[in-house]
Order: C-alpha cells, then structure tokens, then sequence
C-alpha cells in the first residue's frame, strides 16, 4: 500500500487531497502543523510527504530537514500558495522532490504524485538489479575459491558499492586469542586501520561482533547509550558493522561507513550489506577449508618423501652389511656387520608398525586390548626398552611411583608404546648428561603419568599442534632425530581410545625449561 | 713402486650408514676418515685433505649442498660424490652444477660407488 502524508495548516486543503487521493487508492494519513507532522512521520511509515511551506511561525523547510535527515528514501513534494523561484530552490536543495502552486488542478496533482511512485519502483527495480549484479560477482568469487586476502578484497569492495558507502573494514576473529583483526580496509585513513586489533565488545566493530547483531550509527556516538564512552573517530558520518557469522560461528565484522557523503545508511542499505556479510561469510569460510586442505596437501606430500627416506636409511644399513659379509673373514666384522643389520632391522620395523598404526587408525580400526595390568610393570617395561638409548647419551632416568597404586584396566601394550614413544621422544630432544623424570600417582578415579625431560623445550604456539599427524616442529629437525611425525598422533589416539587425555607444558611449571607431556587415564572403564 | 694409499672422507650423519661405508671403503684399499655433520666435515677436510669425499645431502645443520659449497671454495680440485636417499633431482642437480662430479643412491650399489671412486682417483 503507498502511503501518503499531508501537512497543511488549513483543515479544507488536508480534507480534499486526503479524498482525491484516496479514491485512487492511497492510505493516507494528515498533520495540521510541523510538529504533529514529526510525529506521524516517527511513528507510522510513509512513502511520501505532501507539505505546505509556510505555517504558523515555522517553515516547512523544517519538515524538509527532518524527512531528509531521518528518513532520507521517504519523498517530500511541497506545494505553496505563495509562489518565489528562491524558494522553490531552496526546497529542492534541501531535497524536496517536487514543488507545486496552489491552488492546483487535481489532475496536475495526481499526476505528479503518480510520478513520484513510479520514478521510486523505478528506483527500487535498479537497486534491486545492481544488487543482483554485486551479489553475482560475490557467488562467483566464492566458486572460483581463490586465496582469503582477495575473497575479503572482494566482499568488500562490492558490499562498499552496493550501499554507496566511501569506505569500510573486514575485520576477521581470531577465536584463540578471543580478538578480532582487521584484515582489508577502503577509505580514509585505511592504511592505518589495517592490522588494527580490537578486543570483542570494543567500539562499534567490536559490539557487533558480541552482540551478533548488525549495528547502525549516525554521527556523534555521545547520545547513544551503547557507545557513549567513544567519540566516532575520522569523521564518519554514518556507519555500519555487521556480524559475520556461519553456523553459529563468528568469522569476522564487515563494517562500512560514509565520511564524505552526506546521506545516512537506511534500513534498506543494512539488509543489502545483511544479505552481503551472509555471502561472505561462506566465502571467508570456503577460503578456509581451500587453505587448510593446501597445507594438508603440502603435509602428505612432505609426509611420503619422509617416509621413502627414512625407510632407506636403515635398508641402506641392512643391504650394505649383506653385501659387504659375503667377503669377509674375520669373527670381528662379522659380528659388527651381523649387529648393523640387527639394529637397522628393528629401526624398520619400529617405522612400519607406526604406519601400520597410522593406516589402522584412519581407518578407524585400532585395536585396544583391556585386561587387569600393573601401572609399575607397564612403566618398568617402558624404560626397559628404552634405557640403551638413553644410557647412550649419558641420560639418567629418574623414577618416581606413588606406592600402592591400583591394578588398572588398560591394554598394556599399547600404553607401553605411549610411554616409551614419550621417553624417546624425550632422549630424542635432550642433550647428554641431562636426566629425565617419570612420575606416576593416583588422582581420584584416574592415574596420572608424567614424562619431564630438560630439553630446549617446545614453543607455545608449536604446543597445540604437535599432536596433529604428520607433524615435526622443525622439519629441518627431523633429519636430526629421523621418525616419521606420526609418533604424538599415535600417542593421543590410543590415550583417547582409553578415555583418557594427553598435556604438554613447556617449560613446566617452576622450571625454565624442558618439557612435561602429562598422561591421565581413568583406572577403571567409566 | 707402490702406489699411495688414497683416502677417502665420509660425511653422513647415520653412524651406521658410515660404518658400512667404512667397511667398504677398507675392503678397497683406501684409508678412511669419518665425519657425522657438515662442519666436522670441512674441518676434516682441511686437516686431512682426503683425495675424495662421500657426502650425505640431508645432514643436520650445514646440508650437504651448503658443505659442498664451502669445499670448493676451499679447494677447487676436491672430488666430490655425493650421498641421497631422496629421489627428487633438485637437490641432486644443484649438486652437480656446484661441482660434484658423481652421486650414489641409498641403498648402495657398491659396483657403481668402486667405478665412480675409481674413475677419479686412480
């Protein structure tokens, strides 16, 4: 329905347009003065305001202004009995859409009313197309996955175009450290804007983005009881911060201003830059996955020419021992020819089983053996398997199990491999003549094992992920310790598939350095 | 006359992959040094200034490349074959640019090394 608003003094003049218009099948709705006219306009929605200038001590100018300033897409014809060409060009620059004499003949009138809906659905099917077009150049850009730094270079630019905005931000959330980051930034001041942090809940951007709720400001922030503590900083004259969010996971605030345009944003522009932020959180969220799989490709790959050499190094061992024993005679090189082989031999079974282990737990097929074992036994065994080496670099494990620990009931054998890949793990990354602490003790339904060793220790960003398979902190590293990376992943699976958990700290807690990997598993089955 | 004694210097950061090549080595005739990283090989070098030296690629550190680098800037005229377990050629034909004049692939073909060694040195 197209709703028609008059303003006029005189009670006759708001009675006949009020019937003309109507009989053609307007809602209409009248004010008799500037004030009462503000009032309906606050309450009720209108598309058009039809307004006399000169009331009582006031202007229409006045009602111009407000229309304009409040609710910039409601069109204003102002029609006045006392005709002055100044005048008229002053309605028009306050942005009166027509302007019309009294007394007027009812079709001229008419006319010029239909004229101003017909030029406003005009209005609305273009935007609706430019819309479309932008929305089109988004989906494309999302189909076609390119790198992130240029999908948000692209959901920026057109939401920036479809709301007539002169400049804006992508901020993204980092959800580890709870902050959002500005990534792409358009528009005054934007070189500094980028790489500018800001804490969730701070400033506009930051309310958005904990509210989960779109946010549009006009101006001096002092009178708006959500930000009253910040000024709008580089003169934006009107903004707004969207939420982006996929799932039910923020992925970032996409925020767009105007500082030099004089219109404010509208509801309208909100919903476009709504329907945009929607797009581009999927595309952010794409651009992702398309990243992640890159590096998971890179992993195998880095992954399968680890393996090819470290299985040949100990077949390099093994085929060299074989060939050169055929011409030797002498009981001593015999043996050390007869002990490479045995000593590679083991090397490469201990790489095939890890991947045997590794394909097993791809395919989800891992098996776990529960019986009744004793704690002590099963660490006792550990070390045992592992003391040459560490007795190799002058490592001195210490032992320290609480007494009287419970039978538990696990598969021994698996986590005999946990502890023992912990231990080496452990001399792996000591230097010589350092000690290595084992600690077992009872906490409540559950055992507790600690593995500390005083090594260089493991980097805090490094900690989350040396768990994840394929993973060496320092590739230039793996050549120094060999192993595949599977090692830890192995490790977390069979203590997960025991209910339990694994962590690291490093350094530990009252040290300055080494690291301690805590394995708590549940004595009984929960 | 009797010819001298060659000698050779291994560098290889897997203890045993170097006591095989040592066996070999000796088997051969030639005397032998051993080195387990990069620097302990430059430094050998230069002590004992070998008439060749086997080189591992991937060695902790100084990789093999760099170590081979720095061997001919020390002596132009060494000869150099080097080791690899990896069978991608990058490394291997950076390695002959740089100068080395032969490469061996784990695991050994111990004909192929006594032909390449002899080529050389004999």
């Amino acid at each position: 329905m197209k709703k028609v608003l008059i303003v006029d003094d005189e009670e006759n003049i708001r009675l006949t347009c009020k019937k003309i218009l109507e009989k053609k099948g307007f809602c209409v709705d009248a004010a008799g003065s500037i004030k009462e006219g503000k009032e309906k306009l606050l309450t009720d929605d209108f598309d058009l305001v039809i307004t006399d200038m000169r009331f009582p001590g006031e202007s229409g100018l006045e009602l111009i202004r407000f229309v304009k300033e409040k609710f910039p897409e409601v069109g204003v014809i102002v029609m006045t009995g006392y005709a002055d060409i100044e005048d008229a060009v002053r309605c028009m620059k306050e942005g009166a859409y027509d302007y019309m004499l009294k007394p007027f003949d009812m079709e001229e009138f008419l006319r010029r009313v239909d004229k101003f809906f017909e030029e406003k659905g005009l209005k609305k099917a273009i935007s609706r197309l430019t819309d479309t077009v932008s929305l089109y150049k988004i989906a494309l850009a999302i189909a076609r996955i390119k790198p992130l730094d240029e999908v948000l270079d692209v959901i920026l630019d057109t939401a920036i175009e479809i709301v007539n905005a002169d400049g804006g931000s992508i901020a993204l959330y980092d959800e580890e450290k709870d902050l959002l980051i500005v990534k792409v930034a358009r528009g005054k001041n934007s070189d500094i804007a980028i790489g500018k942090i800001l804490k969730v809940g701070e400033r506009v951007c930051g309310y958005a983005a904990l509210k989960r709720e779109p946010v549009i400001v006009h101006g001096d922030l002092s009178n708006d009881p959500r930000f009253k503590d910040f000024k709008a900083y580089d003169g934006i004259k009107s903004g707004l911060s969207i939420p982006m969010i996929i799932q039910n996971e923020l992925i970032g605030v996409l925020n767009l201003k105007r500082t030099e345009k004089e219109e404010i944003f509208t509801e309208d522009d909100l919903q476009r830059a709504f329907v945009i932020a929607e797009i581009g959180s999927l595309a952010v969220s794409n651009a992702r996955v398309f990243e992640k799989m890159k590096e998971l490709d890179e992993l195998k790959s880095h992954f399968l020419s680890t393996v090819s050499h470290e299985l040949r190094t100990p077949l390099t061992a093994i085929k060299g021992a074989a060939d050169l024993s055929e011409k030797v005679k002498d009981e001593e090189t015999c043996i050390k020819l007869r002990d490479i082989i045995k000593r590679n031999t083991m090397r490469m079974m201990r790489l095939v089983n890890d991947l045997l282990d590794f394909s097993r737990i791809e395919r989800g097929r891992f098996p776990i053996l529960k019986r009744e074992v004793s704690v002590y036994k099963i660490i006792k065994n550990s070390i045992e398997t592992t003391k040459q080496k560490a007795e190799k670099k002058n490592i001195k494990i210490d032992l320290n199990i609480e007494k009287d620990l419970p039978e538990v009931f696990w598969d021994p054998e698996r986590i005999e491999q946990v502890l023992m890949n912990l231990i080496d793990n452990a001399i792996k990354f000591s230097q010589e003549n350092t000690k290595i602490e084992i600690r077992a003790r009872r906490d409540k339904e559950h055992i507790l094992i600690d593995v500390i060793d005083e090594g260089k220790g493991i980097p805090r960003k490094e900690q989350k992920k040396i768990f994840e398979k394929f993973y060496q902190i320092d590739r230039s590293l793996t050549r120094e310790v060999g192993g595949f990376g599977l090692g830890l992943s192995i490790v977390k699976k069979i203590v997960e598939l025991h209910n339990g958990e694994i962590f690291v700290e490093s350094p530990p807690e009252g040290r300055n350095r080494g690291t301690k990997f805590t394995v708590k598993l549940p004595i009984k089955e929960e | 006359m009797e010819k001298k004694q060659k000698s050779i210097l291994v560098i290889d950061d897997e203890s045993d992959v170097c006591e095989i090549l040592e066996q070999f080595l000796v088997q051969e005739g030639y005397r032998v040094y051993l080195a387990f990283n990069g620097d302990e090989g430059i430094k050998k070098y230069i002590e004992r200034r070998p008439d060749g030296v086997l080189l591992d690629i991937a060695l902790p550190g100084k990789n093999g490349i760099e170590v081979l680098r720095e061997l001919k800037k020390i002596d132009p005229d060494c000869n150099v074959i080097m080791i690899t377990a990896y069978r991608d050629a990058e490394k291997v034909v950076e390695a002959f640019r740089l100068g080395a004049y032969d490469c061996i692939f784990k695991p050994f073909d111990f004909d192929y090394l006594r032909k390449a060694l002899m080529a050389k040195l004999i």
